[in-house]
């Protein structure tokens, strides 16, 4: 039966083909390059009075993503607002692929009216559209709220622009004395918020997955302590306080563990504890160091570094039973600070050799690890709640200063945040269900 | 139980009666009808008579006062003796009722101690009682239990002959389809080995007809051959011009297909309209790659293409169907 099967395609093939039938062209390959985007400001330039420009805060973002290119104010060949006035062939000449247009009105009381859309230049229409109120306060939560419609509709995933990110800076008072301070800030940096302030070491800040704490160590008492911080009453306790090193701090995803390394049973092990009973788990037991656990998303295994295989590598374990820990990475001499992605597919890490510290992914399911960043000491990566960027620190002479890249390594981009010294920046989650 | 309620009551009444009888008596005694002596008004004495009284008569009349007088006292007297007597009587009787009531009061106090004791008595056949029913009722509890145990075993019981009972019919079922899958596979066997047959017998007819065919044909083509060469050169170079324009058309595309973002594995297949002149006059997804955003960026590829690279004249662009093709995106790594 299969033999005439095959007989009778081949039959059709050939007549098909002899008699002229459709050209089929396969296209194989292609380019990844940053979406060519225009967005048309939101009000005309004669209106100065406006606090917030939208349109610079959605351009800040998209191109921050590393996924967008806009093109600049003075480069706009036109400023339509309605769908009716865009001269699709200009557009298209430019080489753009979209088209933001929008409206920011001001209604009186410190209100205003937002109306926005977002045009596909080669179909000529209108792929959504958004009209909504906000007060002058919220307009900037708006214009993120604007860049996460765009990235998804665009790139397919959901934007990660309204998020928040938290890190600390260290910078030097008057008197000479260190300052670090904890701080969190909007994605793009806006807005910081100092949530403490110490003449003692902070460091390795988390969130809680709810978005609501963090958790970090403190030297305040002298020695390594991790405490939980209540972000909105500012309430703060320690949870950690035993003898030796308290530190890196990880919330599992349901929020209702931390993961920490302790040295109070010898040396720096690996422990889970109960955030309300204060009840641990010893999860690891030798004598190497076991540090910087991080969870999967279905909080079942934690990664963490290790130096039992005599440097230190990434390593991963099941929590409940118990077995040996899979060490995972192979390649140079130096492989630490594991992170989750929010996928459960890839881990991103410090990779290094030589004295050279760089950013790189290892992909879970093919075990492939690409390097992303090629400075000489890049630290402590933070997957965006998306996965699509990578937040890190990176210091040259000048200092230590956040910078991100793009998930296939392919977009770079720095930003400085305050002047002062930048460390372990960390990606809050998404604040609402989707 | 008013026992002293009832006891005060019957004293008072008995004192009272006594009271009464005593106190009657005396307002009695008073009342007690007694001759009464002749009645002398005392004004007569006063009246001076002169009469001659005979001493004898006086006398006789004394006397009889006397006796009179004697009897009076006599009466009088058995009077207070009957009264003494009586009194003494009633004494006696009183003493009796003292007695008796002392008796009664000592009897009472007998009866209340007897009371109590048998109030004491009742209290603790109470107690008993409360406890054997307390007992009772922890038997009857432990009855109960082990009633309940005993059914709640026999449910099990019952249970698992109901599930025994269940897994032999799901074994006979399985056995029974089992079996019908067996015949249904031979069945299938037997047909194919049929279809098999008429196949091969099919193929045998097919290739006598080819035969009859390829001679009819060959006294054909002796006669087209030569027209034909011409037509074969064209098409030959039809298929070259083909090979020319294929890999121009697919580089000006995928110049301008952007991955970015997207995840591996996609395929989708446009259908696309073209002019002579290589302009893309529409686009349309024949095949969806299930993200729309793939989709997008190959629609927008061929878009951004637009005027593809054909160069060729009207005439070959007909000849060489161009007018309508297939564009399939399937981006390896």
């Amino acid at each position: 039966m299969r033999i005439s099967k095959l007989v009778t395609t081949f039959f059709i093939l050939f007549m098909t083909h002899s008699a002229g039938g459709i050209v089929e062209i396969t296209i194989e390959q292609g380019i990844e390059n940053p979406i060519p985007i225009a967005v048309i400001p939101f009000s005309s330039a004669a209106d100065t009075s406006l606090p917030v420009s939208l349109e610079e805060i959605i351009v800040s973002d998209l191109e921050r993503s590393a996924r967008f290119k806009a093109i600049e104010y003075q480069d706009l060949p036109q400023r339509p607002t309605q769908l009716e006035e865009v001269n699709f062939q200009d557009w298209g000449l430019l080489g753009v692929d979209a088209l933001v247009l929008g409206k920011l009105v001001q209604v009186g009381g410190g209100n205003y009216e937002i109306e926005f859309r977002l045009i596909n230049i080669f179909d000529k229409k209108q792929i959504v559209g958004l009209q909504l109120s906000a007060h002058e306060s919220q307009l900037r939560v708006v214009a993120h709220e604007i860049s996460d419609i765009i990235y998804e509709k665009l790139v397919g995933v959901r934007g990660a622009f309204t998020t928040q990110i938290a890190y600390i800076t260290v910078n030097k008072k008057s008197d000479g004395k260190k300052n670090y301070v904890l701080q969190i800030s909007d994605s793009d940096g806006y807005g910081p918020r100092v949530l403490l302030e110490s003449p003692q070491p902070l460091m390795s800040p988390d969130w809680s997955p709810d978005g609501k704490r963090l958790a970090y160590v403190s030297f305040e008492d002298k020695s390594s302590t991790i405490f939980v911080q209540d972000i909105g009453t500012g309430e703060r306790r320690r949870v950690a306080a035993n003898k030796g090193i308290n530190s890196a701090p990880a919330w599992s995803p349901d929020g209702s563990r931390l993961a920490m390394t302790l040295s109070k049973d010898g040396n720096a092990e690996i422990y889970i504890m109960d955030v309300n009973s204060g009840e641990l788990q010893r999860i690891t037991n030798n004598n190497a160091i076991d540090t910087e656990p991080s969870w999967s998303p279905d909080g079942r295994k934690l990664v963490f570094t290790s130096d039992r295989g005599g440097n230190p590598q990434i390593y991963q374990i099941e929590i409940k039973d118990g077995k040996r820990p899979e060490r995972l990475t192979f390649q140079r001499s130096y492989n630490t600070r594991p992170r989750y992605s929010s996928d459960g597919n890839s881990i991103v890490m410090v990779t290094g050799e030589g004295g050279a510290y760089q950013i790189a992914i290892l992909d879970l399911n093919s075990r492939f690890i690409s390097v992303l960043t090629q400075a000489r000491l890049d630290e402590s990566p933070s997957f965006a709640p998306n996965d699509h960027m990578i937040i890190y620190t990176t210091t040259n002479v000048e200092g230590s200063m956040l910078a991100a890249v793009s998930v296939d390594g392919k977009i770079h981009q720095r930003f400085s945040l305050s002047g002062s010294e930048v460390r372990e920046p960390v990606w809050g989650p998404f604040l609402s269900k989707q | 139980m008013k026992f002293i309620g009832s006891k005060t009551l019957i004293s008072g009444v008995l004192s009272l009666l006594l009271h009464l009888l005593l106190g009657g008596l005396l307002i009695f005694s008073f009342d007690l009808p007694r001759k009464s002596p002749p009645a002398r008004p005392i004004e007569d004495i006063n009246i001076v008579k002169a009469v001659a009284i005979d001493k004898r008569q006086v006398d006789a009349e004394l006397e009889a006062i006397k006796k009179f007088e004697e009897q009076k006292r006599e009466q009088e007297q058995k009077r207070l003796n009957k009264l003494a007597q009586e009194a003494k009587a009633l004494k006696g009787k009183r003493e009796t009722e003292e007695k008796k009531l002392v008796a009664i009061k000592r009897k009472k106090q007998q009866e209340e101690a007897m009371l109590k004791e048998e109030k004491k008595k009742l209290a603790a056949l109470e107690r008993r009682k409360q406890q054997e029913e307390t007992r009772l009722k922890d038997v009857e509890k432990k009855v109960a239990d082990t009633e309940k145990r005993q059914q709640q075993e026999q449910d099990r019981l019952r249970q698992d002959q109901e599930n025994i009972a269940k897994l032999a019919q799901e074994t006979e079922q399985l056995e029974k389809r089992r079996e019908l899958e067996n015949q249904r596979i031979k069945e299938a066997e037997k047909k194919a080995k049929e279809l098999e047959a008429k196949e091969q017998q099919r193929l045998a007819e097919e290739r006598r007809q080819e035969e009859a065919k390829k001679k009819k044909q060959f006294e054909q083509d002796l006669a087209a051959e030569l027209a034909a060469e011409e037509t074969a050169e064209q098409r030959s170079r039809d298929q070259q011009l083909i090979n020319g324009i294929k890999p121009r058309i697919i580089q000006s595309i995928e110049q301008n297909f952007n991955l970015a973002g997207l995840p591996d594995g996609l395929e989708s297949k446009l259908l696309i309209r073209l002019i002579p002149s290589g302009a893309v006059i529409s686009v349309s997804i024949e095949q969806s790659s299930g993200n729309e955003v793939f989709d997008s960026r190959a629609v927008n590829a061929t878009q951004k293409a637009s005027p593809l690279p054909i160069s060729v004249d009207a005439e070959t662009f007909e000849r060489l169907g161009l007018r309508e093709i297939n564009i399939i995106f399937k981006p390896t790594n």
